[in-house]
């Protein structure tokens, strides 16, 4: 989930710097040389299973998992996933230097905010978790398509119509954004449970 | 597979430092972003032309590198003519096309790609490490670019065992499809594969420990400032003064729309 270079308004470009600037100054700040190894590690993973198809009908889409990485990064997923990005632009040309900030904070300030609504209901048992995983990752993308959105009716008013067009499409990754959540938070809580917060 | 394509080569555009193009490519990205007419950017268009010849690299792949946008501005040229509205260029019971929708449609073709190839010219024909470096020289903080460069130093090593899995689990017949199953045994894989990273960082952290990491990467290459950077950072600064006055409609240049 990328916005294109050349799209974005100078103050919508402005406002995604700030907001990114802010998220990744808190998580490098919580980020201490104890945990970089691994926050580069988990950024690294991020990366790899973003390139990941799964189908949806007959098309296919690739995952997003910020919402997973918000729940086994909190705030360092905004330097986790900026670095993701850049690593994208070079490597894909998704996105360059100028809708960095944007796209960091489409991704990331949702993962933070699941980790925070979501991640204290992880830890009960049975539906409760795990409805709370299905609903950390359906509701990560859903707030990533929104902000995605957002950015591009600021940008321009005449994006009204390809802006819903996005934010639609991405309704079925949302489901299947929170299936996998909830199936690889499950895994992961029988197999790694001190990984999850 | 994941490959640094354009990154070696011999070419005007390779033989400037890192710190050069990164900036180069920062600051033209800034200012093309903010025009907003056509002769601005179709002079951006050809600047970016002109710098993928002198980095030698192909204009087939280039090209190829140019579909990543492609399906954005296809939904963009289907639907902005329809919805903007403005004097009406063609029109039948149902549809009408607007100008609006399609000079907007216009100038954002213009845009990414000029500033599409732009990036591709300065920024990835030099390796992601000396990227970070360059971008350290530029006054990010030391942290993130240390992120950068593990990220960069494991993605190619955890895409080897993504890739890994995936055959591991083709050969037990996994066929991917629309189902319950199928989004589970991606999970579990996923699962599998953060729980394997997190164990290697562990691993990693440790040797770095051994080997003195004191939260300093050090570049076996050193880069320094010739006087061909500073011919073409000049040249760059000049050329974004030339957009920035036509885009002020100061500079007029003879009209093409």
């Amino acid at each position: 989930m990328h916005i294109a270079e050349g799209v974005l308004s100078g103050p919508v470009i402005a406002a995604g710097f700030a907001v990114a600037a802010v998220g990744t100054g808190i998580g490098l700040k919580k980020l201490d040389f104890e945990h970089i190894a691994e926050t580069g590690i988990l950024s690294a993973t991020f990366f790899v299973a973003s390139l990941v198809h799964v189908p949806v009908g007959p098309s296919s889409a690739h995952l997003i998992l910020n919402g997973i990485i918000g729940l086994l990064l909190g705030w360092a997923a905004f330097p986790a996933i900026a670095v993701a990005l850049l690593l994208q632009a070079v490597f894909f040309q998704f996105g360059g230097f100028t809708t960095l900030g944007v796209n960091t904070t489409v991704m990331a300030l949702p993962a933070v905010l699941c980790f925070y609504m979501f991640a204290p209901f992880l830890k009960k048992t049975g539906k409760t978790a795990a409805a709370a995983a299905f609903a950390c990752g359906f509701t990560a993308v859903f707030l990533s398509a929104l902000l995605l959105g957002g950015a591009l009716y600021f940008s321009d008013e005449n994006f009204l119509e390809v802006a819903t067009i996005a934010i639609s499409t991405h309704i079925p990754i949302m489901i299947i954004e929170g299936l996998i959540t909830l199936f690889c938070i499950g895994f992961l809580k029988k197999v790694r449970p001190e990984m999850l917060p | 597979m994941l490959q640094e394509n354009f990154c070696r080569g011999e070419s005007p555009i390779h033989k400037l430092s890192p710190r050069t193009r990164t900036l180069a490519a920062i600051f033209l990205a800034f200012v093309v972003a903010l025009c907003q007419t056509i002769p601005p950017l179709l002079l951006a268009l050809a600047l970016s032309f002109i710098l993928i010849i002198a980095a030698r690299i192909n204009l087939f792949k280039a090209g190829r590198r140019l579909l990543v946008i492609a399906g954005f501005l296809l939904l963009i040229w289907l639907v902005l003519p329809l919805t903007c509205g403005g004097p009406v260029i063609w029109q039948n019971s149902f549809l009408e096309i607007g100008r609006t929708g399609i000079t907007l449609a216009l100038l954002l073709t213009l845009k990414t790609s000029a500033m599409l190839l732009i990036f591709l010219a300065l920024i990835s024909t030099m390796s992601t490490a000396d990227l970070a470096h360059a971008l350290h020289s530029l006054k990010l903080p030391a942290k993130l670019v240390l992120l950068l460069l593990i990220t960069y130093r494991y993605i190619f090593l955890i895409e080897d065992e993504l890739q890994t899995m995936l055959r591991a689990a083709k050969i037990r017949n996994f066929q991917p499809n629309t189902s319950l199953h199928c989004y589970k045994t991606y999970a579990n894989l996923l699962g599998m594969l953060f729980v394997r990273s997190a164990e290697r960082a562990q691993r990693v952290h440790k040797a770095m420990l051994c080997r003195g990491f004191d939260g300093r990467f050090h570049s076996l290459t050193e880069y320094h400032d010739r006087a061909q950077d500073y011919f073409f950072l000049s040249f760059i600064l000049i050329f974004s003064t030339i957009l920035a006055l036509s885009e002020l409609r100061i500079v007029v240049f003879p009209a093409i729309l």
